[in-house]
C-alpha cells in the first residue's frame, strides 16, 4: 500500500472505494504541518498520495509517517461518515436555533435618529469640548514654555534618550 | 418537535484520543470522555438504553435515536448568542504615543514627538457616536494606545461624554483603561473611580523580567505599576460600603521569549501583588512584533510547555486554598463546562473582528479589531472598515474587511477545523493568518495560533478529566458569575 521513494518522500496508494476522495484530500491537508502532499489519480478507483516531507528524515521516520497517514485516513473516514449521516439532523437543529427569538433580545436601535441631541445636551457637549480644548491648549502652552517636569515622567523614551 | 429521521447510532460528534480515552464533543457544546469499549459501542449504537452512561450521553445529545431537538437548538442559540448582538467591545486608541519602548510593542506605538497621533476631541465624539449607533445592548469602551494617559484630556472627555450619552440610551456601558500606570496620579485616579472606569495594567512578571520586556529609561516601570495597583486596591477596600462600583485592578501579561523560563516567578509576582489572577497571553507576530519575531518570538511547543507548567502550578495553588485564576483557562472553561460565551473574541466562530469588536484609531479610521489596526500602523490598511467622519455603522458592517474576516474565521469553512474535536470551543484569527501566512484563511495545519490552542485544549481537557482539577475550574466560573457587573 505504501512505498518509500527516497530520503524524504513516501508514496501511499489509496483505494477510492474504501476511502472517498474527500477523505483522502482532507487527510493529506492535515499532513501539511510536516509535508507537501501531492495527490494523483490512477484511474477511477485509486489515488496515489505522495508526502514530500519538509525536512530530510531517515527511512524509519518515513515508515512512521506512512503509518500515521494510514491511521489518520481511517480516523477521518469515520469522522466524515458520522457527519455525513447526521447532516440533516445537524442542519435541522441549527435551523431551529436560528428561528428562535434571541435569548436576550437586543432592543432595536433607532439608528441615526438617536444621535440627535437635545439643545440642552448639545450645550452640555459644547461645554465638555470647550473644557477639553482649553486643557489641550494649556498643555501645548506648557510644552512651549518648557514646563517643569523634574521627575521626567512625561517624557517619552525618545525624548529622554533619542532614537535607538 | 418533529425532526428528520433519527440516526440508528450516534448523533453528530467529533472525537479525539486523549490520555488513553476518547473525548467526544458536539456542535451544541457538550463533551464526554469514553473508554475504548464505550466508544466502540457508541459508534455502533450498542450502548444499553437506560444505563447511566447512555442517559448522560443522551442528555448531551450524542444518542442519535433520542435527540431533544428543541433543547439542543436552545443550547446552540445560547452558545452562539453573540451572533445576534453586534460589536460590544470598542477600542479607543486615544494616542499612539508611549513613554515605554516595549520589546514586542504590538500596539506599534510611536515617538513622543509625533503629537499628530493624538485623537482629537472631534474624532473622539464621532467615535462615541458611532459606537452608540451599533445595535449591541452591551457596550465596553477600552482605552488603548500607545499609552492612553498621554492624551488624558480626550480620555476624560470620552468617559464623560459616553456616560452622558448613555443616560438616554441606557445600554450596559462599561469603561476600561489599559495603561502602564507610569503617568497615573491621584487626580486621574479620583476621576476614573468616580466614573466607574476599571483599570487594567501591564504586568509581565517580576521586576527584572517586566523591566526587561518593558524598558522605561533608567526607571523601573514595574515599581511604579505595583505602587499604583496597590493604591487602587487600597482605595477599593477603604470604601465600605461602596458608593459606586470600584473595580479590582486587573493586569495584562505578555509572554516574550524571555518570559518562558519564569513561569513560576510570573505567577508569584501576580500573587504577591494581591491580584486575583493572571492572563498568560501568547505573543503574536502582528504589527511591530512581526519585525522582531526572531529576537523575542518562540514556537507553539515552547509556549504550550510554558503554559502547562504555569497552569499546573496555579491549579496546585488553588488546591492549597488560595483562589487564583488563569484567565484564558477560565474563559475556555466557561465555554466547555457552561457552554456559554465568555466574550473571548479570539475564540469564536466567526471571530470577534467586526461582529464583536471595533477599533477606533486616533484619526477616526475604524478597523475590524485592534490587531487589524496594528497591521495598518505598518502601512497596510487591509483591515480598515471605514472612518467615523465619513461612514455610518451600516457602511462599516458592509465593508469587505468586515465580511472577509467573518467568512475566513467561520470554522465550518476551515478544512482543518470543520472536523476538529475542539471546534465547538475554538476560533481562528484572520489577522494572524494574514500576517503569519499571507492570507485571511491561512493554512491551519502549519499555523502557530492553531498549534497553541490545540495544545491548550489538550491540556485543559486532560486536567478536566481529573475531578479535583475540574472542581477548581468550576470554582473559577462560580466566582466570575458572582462578580459579574449587574
Amino acid at each position: 500500500m505504501a512505498k518509500i521513494n527516497g530520503q524524504s518522500e513516501v508514496t501511499i496508494a489509496v483505494g477510492l472505494r474504501e476511502f472517498p476522495m474527500e477523505v483522502v484530500r482532507f487527510t493529506a491537508y492535515l499532513f501539511m504541518d510536516r509535508a507537501d502532499p501531492l495527490i494523483a489519480l490512477e484511474g477511477k478507483r485509486r489515488a496515489r498520495v505522495t508526502l514530500r516531507l519538509r525536512a530530510a528524515v531517515a527511512g524509519k521516520r518515513l515508515a512512521l509517517e506512512k503509518a500515521a497517514f494510514l491511521k489518520e485516513l481511517e480516523a477521518q473516514r469515520f469522522q466524515w461518515d458520522v457527519l455525513r449521516k447526521n447532516r440533516s439532523i445537524q442542519e435541522f437543529i441549527v435551523r431551529q436555533a436560528l428561528q428562535q427569538p434571541p435569548a436576550a433580545a437586543p432592543a432595536p436601535e433607532s439608528g441615526n435618529s438617536d444621535l440627535e441631541l437635545s439643545q440642552e445636551e448639545e450645550r452640555e457637549l459644547d461645554r465638555l469640548i470647550a473644557e477639553v480644548e482649553e486643557t489641550l491648549a494649556k498643555e501645548a502652552k506648557g510644552r512651549a514654555g518648557k514646563k517643569k517636569d523634574p521627575l521626567g515622567i512625561r517624557k517619552t523614551w525618545e525624548e529622554a534618550h533619542g532614537r535607538a | 418537535m418533529a425532526g428528520p429521521k433519527p440516526s440508528a447510532a450516534a448523533a453528530p460528534f467529533f472525537v479525539r484520543r486523549l490520555g488513553g480515552k476518547y473525548l467526544v464533543t458536539n456542535e451544541w457544546g457538550y463533551h464526554h470522555f469514553l473508554s475504548g469499549r464505550s466508544f466502540a459501542k457508541l459508534r455502533a449504537g450498542g450502548l444499553r438504553p437506560g444505563s447511566g452512561e447512555w442517559e448522560e450521553l443522551q442528555r448531551k445529545g450524542f444518542i442519535g435515536t433520542h435527540l431533544d431537538f428543541q433543547g439542543l437548538a436552545r443550547d446552540f442559540r445560547i452558545k452562539n448568542n453573540f451572533l445576534w448582538s453586534g460589536p460590544s467591545l470598542h477600542i479607543f486608541v486615544t494616542t499612539l504615543r508611549c513613554n515605554h519602548a516595549c520589546l514586542y510593542c504590538q500596539s506599534s506605538a510611536v515617538a513622543g514627538s509625533r503629537r499628530g497621533t493624538n485623537m482629537s476631541v472631534k474624532a473622539a465624539r464621532a467615535s462615541v457616536d458611532m459606537m452608540f449607533s451599533g445595535p449591541s445592548r452591551n457596550l465596553t469602551i477600552e482605552f488603548q494606545g500607545g499609552e492612553p494617559l498621554l492624551n488624558w484630556p480626550v480620555v476624560s472627555f470620552v468617559v464623560r461624554y459616553a456616560r452622558r450619552r448613555n443616560e438616554s440610551d441606557s445600554r450596559n456601558l462599561t469603561l476600561s483603561l489599559v495603561t502602564n500606570l507610569t503617568l497615573m496620579d491621584s487626580d486621574k485616579l479620583d476621576f476614573l473611580q468616580e466614573h466607574e472606569v476599571s483599570i487594567c495594567a501591564s504586568l509581565d512578571g517580576p521586576a527584572a523580567l517586566h523591566d526587561r520586556n518593558r524598558p522605561w529609561g533608567r526607571k523601573s516601570s514595574h515599581a511604579v505599576a505595583l505602587r499604583w495597583l496597590r493604591e487602587i486596591e487600597r482605595r477599593r477596600l477603604a470604601e465600605a460600603p461602596p458608593k459606586r462600583r470600584i473595580f479590582k485592578p486587573s493586569t495584562l501579561m505578555t509572554t516574550s521569549r524571555y518570559s518562558l523560563p519564569f513561569w513560576r516567578q510570573i505567577v508569584d509576582a501576580h500573587l504577591d501583588a494581591g491580584l486575583e489572577g493572571v492572563f498568560l497571553r501568547p505573543l503574536s507576530p502582528i504589527g511591530y512584533a512581526k519585525r522582531v519575531w526572531g529576537e523575542i518570538g518562540y514556537g507553539a511547543r515552547e509556549y504550550v510547555d510554558f503554559y502547562r507548567r504555569a497552569l499546573d502550578y496555579i491549579l496546585e495553588i488553588n488546591l492549597r486554598g488560595r483562589p487564583f485564576v488563569e484567565r484564558m483557562a477560565a474563559m475556555l472553561a466557561m465555554k466547555i463546562l457552561r457552554r456559554n460565551d465568555p466574550n473571548f473574541l479570539d475564540c469564536r466562530s466567526p471571530c470577534g473582528a467586526g461582529i464583536g469588536q471595533l477599533a477606533y484609531n486616533y484619526d477616526g479610521d475604524v478597523y475590524t479589531c485592534d490587531e487589524g489596526r496594528m497591521v495598518a500602523q505598518q502601512g497596510d490598511r487591509s483591515f480598515r472598515v471605514g472612518n467615523v467622519f465619513t461612514h455610518t455603522y451600516q457602511d462599516l458592517a458592509a465593508s469587505p474587511a468586515w465580511r472577509g474576516c467573518c467568512l475566513a474565521s467561520l470554522l465550518d469553512a476551515q478544512p482543518a477545523c470543520s472536523r476538529c474535536a475542539y471546534k465547538p470551543y475554538c476560533g481562528v484569527c484572520p489577522v494572524y493568518n494574514y500576517e503569519a501566512q499571507g492570507s485571511l484563511w491561512g493554512c491551519l495545519p502549519r499555523n502557530m495560533h492553531c498549534q497553541v490552542f490545540r495544545g491548550i485544549f489538550d491540556l485543559l481537557f486532560e486536567r478536566l478529566a481529573v475531578p479535583r482539577y475540574r472542581g477548581v475550574f468550576a470554582s473559577w466560573l462560580d466566582r466570575s458569575r458572582k462578580e459579574a457587573p449587574q
